[in-house]
């Protein structure tokens, strides 16, 4: 028989101490830059009601969860998330919705995955802010630095932030009156960029041409930005496609002033999580890493659904792997953090 | 200059890979049908060439052991795996399907029904709200129906000819499926300008080849 009292359930694991003094290094690191830069520490707990994320569809996936029954029958759920809580918390203290509040957190997720591959998978360890009250591009690029600065600070070297619209794509599809199963289908195409399936695809919607062929574009927007940006605007086909990529201009050239513009790529074909989403958005890479290590972007629409209508914007880094990442170099390159 | 790293699915799609790949001059010199070598290297190009497991490629290229992979599109649905699709390179063509000896399966409440493919077959028969039960085999899949061990099969056809020696013919199609370059997500963010240079020429090798037929 298993000795189960002798192991530890999938998806989590044991830390030794120099892990883990390893790992406060980082974050202490991190939660200095935080400080140093306006953001406050916060904590939310880790049970919340079913019906906080359940309520906002499309976020994530509601069967991922790790669900427990309350003693009154009522569903609760370990932390899946960091965001929505704390908007949950930023919408309950009375604040004016248009001022500036800057918050960050370190804290773990959890997930009822069950990737074989990863022994962090059910819990992480997620470190980030949340802008509350700007919705300038100042903003975004405020937070869009930080992230970088993060990464930095972490000793990653070889890196790449590549910046999204989400605006551009919602305003492209409000030219078209596709069914929820076609605009799904459509979407994980683009997001695939499986650019022979998606010309299937298109040419089987009843749609004008024009915008056939801007949803054939859309996954091909991506690279050196200035290229980018150009192409986009040869098939904006609304005021709204418009507004979204000149605000993504702005943020790149904002972002090249200040000195980071080798760090940056634009990809308009970055359409994941739209009902979350609502303007520019971004995602972190390292070398090492097959997955995003970073994730922003703005979401002027969440805290409105709390009873506040406060713009917001923010990000979140995945520490597991930034820890991963700044290890590997350190072996590739025989020299630690900073 | 870095290597990239490209994966390729053992079996069928081998030789019509290397014959692209020569095309836009890119060539292995180390490959031969009866070496069991598995990494080659072209060092004018910088590219090295792993062969794995069909099922293996999109695992290697979803965590970024590889940049870049070439599998069926079979592979890629079963694994679910988040990568870049971003050439139908055109050949491997085939299609997925339900087969059976007769369509009694269909009166069934829940049909046993075998394949190499699970996650397939269990979304496609779920998306119809079909409930099934499914019987993970690694080969011979024709065989189980015949001997009474499933009561339909989920597999891939490319002319139908083992089905028909079995006694078995396609009663659904589920998809169309083809040979697939894919890339890992942040290889491709990260090595953009290299990637890119040799996806273009992948590309154009197919165009090319399209235009001709």
């Amino acid at each position: 028989m298993e000795r189960l009292s002798r192991l530890v359930p999938n998806g989590v694991k044991d830390l030794s101490h120099q892990d883990l003094e390893y790992k406060q290094q980082i974050l202490g690191e991190i939660a200095q830059l935080f400080r140093d830069r306006g953001y406050r520490q916060v904590q939310t707990p880790i049970f919340e009601y079913y019906d906080l994320f359940k309520e906002l569809k499309g976020t994530l996936e509601m069967d991922r969860m790790i669900k427990v029954i309350d003693t009154d029958g009522k569903v609760l759920v370990l932390r899946p998330d960091a965001t929505i809580p704390i908007a949950r918390m930023a919408a309950s203290q009375g604040a004016d919705p248009d001022q500036l509040r800057r918050f960050s957190y370190v804290t773990s997720i959890f997930r009822m995955t069950d990737d074989p591959h990863n022994v962090q998978s059910r819990e992480f360890t997620q470190a980030g802010v949340e802008l509350f009250g700007g919705n300038t591009p100042s903003a975004d690029v405020e937070v869009i630095s930080l992230a970088i600065a993060c990464l930095q600070r972490a000793g990653i070297t070889q890196f790449t932030f590549d910046l999204g619209q989400a605006n551009f794509f919602k305003a492209l599809i409000q030219e078209t009156s596709l069914a929820d199963d076609e605009l799904v289908h459509l979407q994980r195409l683009i997001e695939q960029k499986n650019f022979a399936d998606l010309k299937r695809l298109v040419e089987t919607l009843a749609i004008r041409g024009e915008v056939k062929q801007a949803l054939r574009t859309v996954p091909r927007l991506y690279g050196p930005p200035e290229a980018v940006l150009e192409q986009a605007n040869r098939i904006v086909l609304n005021s709204e496609m418009a507004a979204g990529i000149s605000e993504l201009s702005e943020v790149y050239t904002a972002l090249c002033q200040a000195g980071l513009s080798q760090y940056i790529t634009l990809d308009l074909g970055l359409i994941n999580d739209l009902k979350y989403y609502t303007g520019i958005l971004f995602q972190g890479y390292v070398h090492s890493c097959g997955r995003p290590i970073v994730l922003g972007g703005r979401y002027d629409d969440l805290s409105r659904q709390f009873g506040c209508d406060s713009k917001a914007t923010g990000f979140a880094i995945y520490i597991d792997d930034l820890i991963a990442a700044a290890k590997n170099l350190e072996r590739q390159n025989g020299h630690g953090i900073r | 200059m870095e290597y990239v790293e490209l994966a390729l699915a053992k079996g069928r799609l081998v030789d019509s890979t290397l014959e692209l790949f020569a095309e836009i001059g890119l060539v292995f010199p180390g490959y031969s049908k009866r070496s069991r070598k598995l990494v080659f290297t072209n060092d004018e190009w910088r590219v090295r060439l792993v062969l794995v497991k069909s099922a293996d490629v999109p695992t290697y290229v979803e965590r970024g052991a590889v940049d870049m992979g070439i599998v069926g599109k079979d592979m890629l649905l079963e694994s679910g795996a988040l990568v870049y699709e971003l050439v139908d390179l055109g050949f491997g063509s085939c299609k997925m399907v339900v087969a059976s000896k007769n369509e009694a399966y269909r009166r069934k409440v829940k049909p046993v029904v075998a394949t190499k493919y699970p996650a397939i077959a269990q979304t496609y028969f779920r998306e119809q709200g079909r409930p099934i039960e499914t019987i993970t085999l690694h080969g011979s899949v024709e065989l189980a129906p015949l001997i009474g061990l499933s009561d339909c099969i989920v597999d891939i056809v490319e002319t139908g000819t083992t089905l028909r020696e079995n006694g078995l013919h396609v009663t659904e199609e589920i998809a169309d499926l083809s040979a697939r370059l894919v890339v890992n997500r942040a290889s491709f963010k990260t090595k953009f300008e290299r990637l890119s240079c040799f996806i273009d020429q992948v590309q154009a090798a197919v165009d090319s080849r399209e235009a001709r037929l």
